[in-house]
This record gives C-alpha cells, structure tokens and sequence, in this order.
C-alpha cells in the first residue's frame, strides 16, 4: 500500500474523459470475423476503465483527502514518497492510500525531480543512519544515474551536495573505524552505494561537457563547501583514472591539510576530527596504486606541489609508503625524476642546511620511524649515493651524509638487506646504462659504504649485526653485478667465498663491543676487501686459463686468510708470491689482467691506508 | 442480381478499414494526456498511465492490421474479377 497524490479539479476531468472514452468504445460494432481481435480489445479496453480506472476516479472524488496527520502515518514524509511529498506540499494536491505499492525498479522523471527536491532538504543527521532508506536511495540513484534524461531531471533540482555528502561522509567515518564503538563495514558499504549513486550523477553530467579533468573543481561539486573525506569518498566512486585521478587526489590532499577541525560537537565531522579510521588518502591511495605510471606521477605531483602530502595525510601511511617506493623504483621512473624525489625527501628528512627543507613528519602524529622506509627508498641507488662521479648534482660529501643519515638505524639496514635484489638490479641497470662498473667501481662502491660502516660505528660505538650482515651482502651484490659487467667478464663464485655464511663470520668477528667497535668495523672492512680480491683473483684465473692465456694446470691463488691482523695487505703478499711461484710476469697480459682486477681491492696503497687507519684508532 | 464473392469481399474490406478509422480516432488514445502527471501521482497513476499507454499502441497495431486484412481482400476480389472477365470472353 502506497500514497497517490492528485489535483482533484483535473481527476474530474479525467474522469469525466474516462466516460467518454468508455460510451464510446461501448458504441463501436462489427460483426467481420476478420476484426475479431481487435474487437477484444475494443471490449476488453471498455472493460479496464469500466471496472478499474473510473472506479479509482470514482473514489478518489468522493473519499475525503487524508489530513496532515494521517499523511505524515502513511509516511509521507520518507524519501520513498518523495514525489508525493513534493506535489501535496509544494502544489497543495490532495494525498488518498493508493492500493498498489511503489515499483521501485522504474524512476519516472517526475520521481527523479522529487528525489532531488527532496535530497536537499532530507534531515541528513537522521537519513545517514536510516539503513534502509539508504538501500532505497542508493537503488533510485543508480537508476537515475543510468539515463540522461533521469539525470537531466534529478540535477535540475538536487543542489545540497556539500551537505548531504558531508555528512554520509561523517557517518562512513564512524561506521570505518573512527568511533571504534560503531564500527560496522555493513553500514559503511550502505552509504558508499548512495555516494556511488551520486557520483554515477554527477560522473554522467561531468563527462557530458567532455573536457579534460585536471581539477577537482570539475568534478566535485561544491568544492569549497565539502569536506575532503566527503569530496574523496565521492571522488572515489568515478571512474577517474591516470592524470585526472592524481590531480584530483593532490587536490583534496592538500584541502585535508588546509581544513580546519570542526566548531562544536554536533557535527558533521572530517576525518582531521578523528584520531583513528580512514582519511581522506586512505580513500584514493588504494585507487592511485593500481597503477603504477599513475603512482609515479602522483608523487611528483605531491613533491611538486608540497612533499607534506606524502606524510600528512593518510592513516595508513605504508600506503603513501609504497607509492614513494615504486616512485623511486628504477623500472617505473627515470634517473633525474627518482633524483628529485630522493634528494627532496632525503634532505627534508635530514634537515639538511636549508631548514625550509625540512619535513617534520612527527607534527602530524604518525610512526616515525621512518629509517626502514628510506632504506627501501634508497636501496636501487646504492651505487648514485656511492661510486657514481656525477649524480643528481649532489656532491659526493652530501651523498655521504644523505645515506649516513638513513643508514644510522638498524632498521634501515634491515630493510636494505631485505631487499638487497634491489641493490643489485639498481646496480645492474647502472651497467646496462654504461656508468662505471669495472672493478675499481666496484671496489669504490665497497669502500664508500664501508667507511660510512665504520664511521658510524665510531660514532655510536654500537655495531649491530644487521650492519656486519649487509657489509658482506653488499660485498657479495656488488661483485655478482661486477661478474655480470661489460668492463670485466668475469665469472665471480661470490657465494662460496664472499656472500655466504655471513653468520660464521659474524661469529668469527665476535659480538659487537662498545670500546672494540671502531676496530671491528676496520678489521671488517680489510676482511671484506681481502675476500673480494681472492674472489676476483681465482675467477680471473679461471678466465684466463680457460682464454689460453694462462696454461692449464696453473694453480688457483691463495685464498684470503681472514683470521689475520692485516688480512688486505696479508693477500696483497700472498698474490704477489702466488704469481711469482707461477712466473707470471709483470707487464705480461696474464699479470696485468691479474693486477687490475686484484690491486683494485688490495692495491699497496689501499692496504697501507687501511693499516694507517686502524693503526690510528689503536692509539687512541 | 445478388453480389457476386468479389463484391462480398469488397463489402468486408470497407468494414474492415471503417473500423480502422474508428480505433483510430478513438477517444481512449488521447486519454494519456489527461491521466499523466499533471492529474495525479503515484503507483496506480503511474500503473493507469502506463495501461492506456499500451493500449493506444495496442489500438494502432490493431487498426493497420485491419487494413491490412483489407487490402487483401480488395486483391482477392480483384483477382476473381480478371478470371470472371477471362472466363466471359471464353
């Protein structure tokens, strides 16, 4: 049982009409067998208005109208009796019961004008929490939302977005998490279908004008107005995508940022008023991520506009995490666009001597630790921050300081070593690109993150396993990727004599001590290009025995001794007498070939500065 | 003289199209414009709009099928007219 509403001046003259047709019909005649079915629906048309319509007629006319009371008990004032709603108060038509119920799968244009007329004044407090209202509404929209003229009409008069958005955006809040208390994922998944009904609306209307979107005024209406977790939740139900889906999000982005928290308790509420539950990123990130040329292009929209956005907006920030993460992933990004993210983000965490650069991430509440982050960050541009003479315009003192930065916290180490595939598909790509990687590249690189090893060391008299476990990781990725280079063609058996048993070493080394830490770090080092140069050493041998160069049968070199108290210059000796047992001649190809390679680890000077050093700390 | 079948058929096929016209100019296909929105709203509005509706279309489908009929009469009828005429001459 429904409600009709109807102007009883124009029900007479329906009705009056309705005789008419009926006399009429009634009049009609022939008797042709060949008219038979069109005479059964002459009769069976006089039939319907006889016994339905002019009777409905009939009754409305002589049946008093329902009184103000009795309409609002028949629920003239739901949503679902919009259009009756609309006609009785606004056109002061008569309400009568009407036998048959709504069809809620048919939206007729008047009903679509009623819905928008009534949207706007709905009590939103109230229909943000009416379940199956919502059910309702969001079923209408859709319908609406799927034919122009529908749309044409509910927009004509649906004009309270901002309000009506703003608070199912409020209620979506408190149903996702931010009143604990009241979280219920069914309730939030109602009001996202009646969000989705209102931006397949609003969507339909946008592209209709066919203009590129590089704004979010174009496609949320009454911007200003909306608040940003609204705006994203509205946003989020278009089909945006690429360009258009990162302006939009930087947009609103920054609006979250911009917003003020809400006077007074009544609501409703922006997700800046809550201290748990989703924010306005948590909205879009997910919808940016699924591309990842659409994620890089979001970052550097971000840094570009203000690098704030990557760390101030979302609840969950691994999401904004990931998003710098495949940013500065090589395979998704170009060499200066990953250097002005890293430098920007680098130096703004740092600090860095620009204090305008800086990038206070702990004002806004969120996890600072942010170290293992960086390390993913920085992890495919190990050998830029290192080896590389020219990188990003960066001097190799504030490359040093950057990766020190990063590098003091264990857990950036850890997540170094974690992906240290990264690191060496960073470096591998460095070679496919023709930058240095021969081996005194390759030795630089070792040494270069060595020393900040050691320093750091120095400074915190702490050393870590972690950081002894990369140090030998490093040196086994840096020499895979050598092996792998133009500049050498060697074969290198890293894991056999560098890469592997890392924890047999860390043992040999023995744990870590406040006043040995500075020794141990040195002593590593000349373990660790000791090793290499053995590596290098027996794989260059092979090579050249296998050329012809050397004759078969001559013996591998020494491996390294690592239990020495030099073990560098200790090889530096053993090589030497290894080639002399041998008579390979300096000057000679084999030894020259032989001498490059090895002495790029353990060369006389390299040794004597290693030595000098330690030497150093001893005497302190 | 009583009329001949030709004649009988002819005499069908003006029924027929009679009653074309009649289902064509009745007064039940312009009711919709007075049973719409304008009058009154509501399921069985819509349900009385969306009835009469189906039966003008009904209407008009059933008028040119009766012409139709008719003219296929008018051809029968003239096709027994050319063998009566063939048959005189014979």
């Amino acid at each position: 049982m429904g409600l009709l509403a109807y102007d009883p001046e124009q029900v007479a003259v329906l009705r009056a009409a309705l005789r008419n047709a009926l006399d009429e019909l009634r009049r009609v005649a022939c008797a042709d067998p060949a008219a038979a079915s069109a005479m059964h629906l002459v009769r069976s048309s006089a039939s319907q208005l006889e016994s339905v319509w002019l009777p409905l007629t009939n009754r409305l006319l002589a049946t008093d109208p329902l009184a103000v009371g009795q309409r609002r008990n028949a629920g003239i004032g739901s949503l679902q009796q919009s259009l009756i709603k609309v006609m009785a108060d606004g056109y002061g038509w008569s309400v009568q019961a009407d036998p048959l119920g709504d069809d809620a799968a048919l939206v007729s244009a008047q009903e679509a004008r009623a819905l928008g007329a009534r949207l706007n004044d709905v009590d939103p407090r109230s229909f943000s929490g009416d379940q199956a209202t919502q059910d309702w509404v969001a079923g209408q929209l859709l319908l609406i939302a799927a034919d122009p003229n529908l749309t044409a009409q509910f927009l004509a008069n649906f004009h309270e977005w901002a309000s009506l958005s703003n608070w199912l955006g409020w209620a979506h809040l408190l149903h996702s998490g931010g009143d604990p208390s009241q979280s219920d994922p069914a309730a939030a998944a109602r009001i996202e279908q009646v969000m989705a009904g209102l931006a397949a609306i609003q969507w339909r209307a946008v592209s209709a004008g066919g203009s590129d979107i590089a704004s979010a005024e174009q496609v949320i209406p009454q911007l200003d107005e909306m608040q940003p977790y609204a705006a994203a939740l509205l946003a989020s139900r278009m089909p945006l995508a690429g360009d258009a889906l990162v302006a939009v999000t930087v947009e609103l982005l920054q609006r979250y940022l911009d917003q003020p928290m809400t006077p007074g308790s009544d609501g409703p509420w922006g997700d800046k008023d809550f201290d748990t539950g989703p924010n306005t990123a948590d909205l879009l990130l997910p919808l940016i991520l699924c591309d990842q040329y659409t994620t890089v292009a979001y970052v550097h929209a971000a840094v570009a506009r203000n690098p704030l956005l990557l760390f101030a907006t979302a609840n969950d920030q691994s999401l904004q995490q990931r998003a710098m993460v495949v940013a500065a992933d090589p395979r998704w990004t170009t060499d200066p666009e990953a250097g002005d993210l890293l430098i920007t983000l680098l130096r703004g965490f740092a600090g860095g001597a620009d204090a305008d650069q800086a990038i206070d991430i702990s004002a806004y509440g969120f996890d600072p630790d942010w170290h293992s982050f960086l390390g993913a960050l920085l992890a495919p541009w190990l050998l830029e921050f290192t080896a590389l003479p020219e990188t990003w315009g960066l001097s190799l003192d504030e490359r040093n300081e950057l990766l020190a930065f990063v590098l003091e916290d264990d857990a950036a180490m850890e997540t170094l070593l974690a992906r240290s595939h990264a690191i060496v598909d960073g470096i591998a790509a460095d070679i496919d690109a023709h930058k240095p990687a021969d081996a005194d590249a390759a030795a630089g690189v070792l040494s270069a993150v060595l020393q900040l090893f050691v320093n750091e060391a120095t400074l915190t008299a702490q050393i870590g396993k972690n950081q002894w476990d990369l140090m030998w990781t490093l040196a086994g990725v840096l020499l895979g990727a050598l092996a792998g280079g133009p500049a050498s063609g060697v074969a290198i058996d890293t894991a056999t004599l560098i890469g592997s048993d890392v924890a047999e070493r860390y043992e040999w080394f023995g744990a870590p001590d406040v006043t040995g830490a500075t020794l141990n770090a040195l002593v590593a080092r000349q373990a660790v290009f000791a090793g290499a140069a053995a590596a290098v050493a027996a794989s260059t041998t092979r090579q050249l025995i296998s050329q012809g160069v050397l004759p078969e049968g001559t013996p591998p070199p020494p491996p390294a001794n690592l239990g020495l108290v030099n073990p560098d210059a200790a090889y530096n000796t053993a090589f030497r007498g290894w080639k002399l047992r041998n008579g390979i001649q300096l000057g000679s190809p084999a030894g020259d070939r032989l001498d490059t390679m090895v002495y790029a680890f353990v060369g006389a000077a390299i040794v004597a500065e290693h030595a000098a050093e330690k030497g150093a700390d001893l005497n302190l | 003289m009583s009329p001949t079948p030709a004649d009988r058929l002819r005499q069908r096929a003006s029924a027929l199209r009679a009653l074309a016209r009649t289902l064509h100019g009745l007064k039940l296909l312009t009711l919709s414009t007075v049973a719409g929105p304008h009058t009154w709203v509501g399921p069985s509005p819509q349900a009385c709009s969306d009835d009469l509706d189906a039966r003008r279309r009904l209407m008009f489908q059933a008028a040119d099928e009766l012409r139709r009929e008719a003219a296929r009469f008018e051809r029968i009828a003239a096709d027994l007219d050319a063998r009566h005429a063939v048959a005189g001459l014979g």
